[in-house]
């Protein structure tokens, strides 16, 4: 009896196994969204408790005001980057568009400003999460910028959180432009570096163009998730491929590197 | 140990889990509270309650990263199982049986995460970062176990006691 019992359980074990394994893409997201959203309050009331009690200490040092004031800079720095991409990008559109009547507005026109309140429970993931979601206007497959440049692109998105996936994650793949030069690429997260450093990877930039070291990486705005020139990172090393068709630079995603606690979500402009 | 209780106690370690930092000298490993908590279960609670726990943990792992679905429950339920087993062999409730505990749960998890991520093709895993996780991981297993079985011990010992009554 007590046998029968146990094999019951483990069953009903193996069910729920099975069950999840093949519960098609819809029900998935909603399942995660349910435990998402209801854990993301919680972990928000505890980030804000922490950043609570290191402002008191930093007020006791000195510093108080210091840390909204920051914010709020980094938040208008963001729009005023936006605005200035924008209008440069407005400014070439407006010619091309002469020459093109089909051309496809790529750039990002709206920003949601969008907490950090979590990190990926799996440590193999180079993932945050925003609080904010599908309510909010955010979708999935949208850029995630800060003041320092591109952090990634939303991934899962349920109805009050968003999952970012960083630059440096392996599964990101942006469409990148060498910004000196103009040369093409795609830029691949390579991980974080046992010294810490997020790492990302260009690959496929023509063998002949003259790159260097220092260069900036910008998007290139083809593919129509990511708005156009905004920073990736620069370039750390370069090298040939193996079979010297390509060169390959080695990127510090400069917004993953100084990730802050709030980044926007471009709301418009993507696919 | 009523199922409320497990319950809370493995959402907390999920919600305190994810809002850990990440050191990236481990190569990126995540504090193990709730393989902490679940070997604690284990070796606290009765099979059902076992088996509920051991769900519950991988369904909040997986929930909470952009990991397929169902990826890391197999792992939950073997955590779950193996500490069940053991716990007739376990000599006593002390630190270095929580600690030899969760060396072989660190080790189990590098092996079976690396495994399956591998075979699925979602995470490239190379020899070195292999080995650097592996040796990271059985020094976070050690540590963190036996620090969740004071932390839930010092809980249970402040929570009130459920009796039963006998007619």
């Amino acid at each position: 009896m007590v046998e029968q019992k146990t094999f019951l359980k483990w069953a009903a074990a193996a069910g729920v196994l099975l069950l999840m394994l093949l519960l098609p893409d819809g029900y998935t997201a909603r399942l995660k969204g349910l435990f998402k959203n209801t854990l993301t309050p919680v972990q928000i009331v505890f980030l804000k408790g922490t950043r609570s009690l290191k402002a008191g200490v930093d007020t006791m040092r000195g510093f108080g005001g210091m840390a909204e004031e920051n914010r709020l800079l980094k938040g208008e720095v963001v729009r005023l980057q936006a605005e200035a991409r924008l209008t440069k990008t407005i400014e070439d559109e407006n010619q091309k568009l002469r020459q093109l009547l089909d051309f496809h507005d790529r750039q990002a026109k709206e920003l949601i400003p969008a907490e950090i309140a979590a990190r990926s429970i799996n440590g193999w993931w180079q993932s945050v999460r925003i609080a904010k979601g599908l309510r909010d206007g955010v979708m999935r497959n949208r850029a995630v910028i800060s003041p320092d440049g591109l952090v990634g692109r939303t991934a899962e998105v349920s109805a009050h959180t968003a999952d970012v996936l960083l630059l440096s994650d392996p599964a990101c793949k942006v469409s990148a432009r060498v910004s000196r030069t103009g040369s093409f690429g795609l830029v691949t997260g390579q991980g974080v570096s046992l010294k810490g450093y997020p790492v990302a990877r260009m690959r496929f930039i023509h063998k002949d163009t003259p790159i260097r070291v220092g260069d900036d990486v910008v998007t290139s705005g083809l593919g129509g998730v990511f708005p156009r020139d905004v920073l990736i990172g620069r370039i750390e090393a370069i090298r040939t491929e193996e079979a010297g068709l390509f060169q390959v630079a080695d990127i510090l995603p400069q917004a993953v590197v100084n990730l802050t606690d709030v980044v926007f979500v471009a709301g418009e402009g993507g696919e | 140990m009523s199922g409320l209780r497990i319950t809370l106690f493995l959402l907390a370690a999920a919600t305190v889990q994810a809002l850990l930092p990440v050191p990236a000298c481990t190569g990126s490993l995540e504090f193990p509270l709730l393989t902490g908590m679940l070997v604690y279960l284990a070796l606290h609670s009765g099979h059902g309650q076992m088996i509920y726990a051991s769900l519950l943990a991988g369904v909040l792992y997986d929930a909470l990263s952009p990991a397929p679905f169902g990826s890391g429950l197999p792992f939950f339920l073997m955590i779950g199982a193996g500490a069940f087993a053991l716990r007739d062999e376990v000599f006593a409730d002390q630190l270095i049986t929580y600690a030899v505990l969760g060396l072989m749960a660190a080790a189990l998890k590098i092996a079976y995460f690396s495994t399956v991520y591998l075979v699925i093709g979602l995470r490239p895993v190379s020899a070195g970062l292999f080995l650097v996780r592996l040796t990271y991981s059985l020094l976070l297993g050690a540590l963190i176990v036996p620090a969740v079985y004071l932390a839930l011990a010092a809980v249970q010992h402040a929570l009130p006691k459920t009796r039963r009554r006998y007619s």
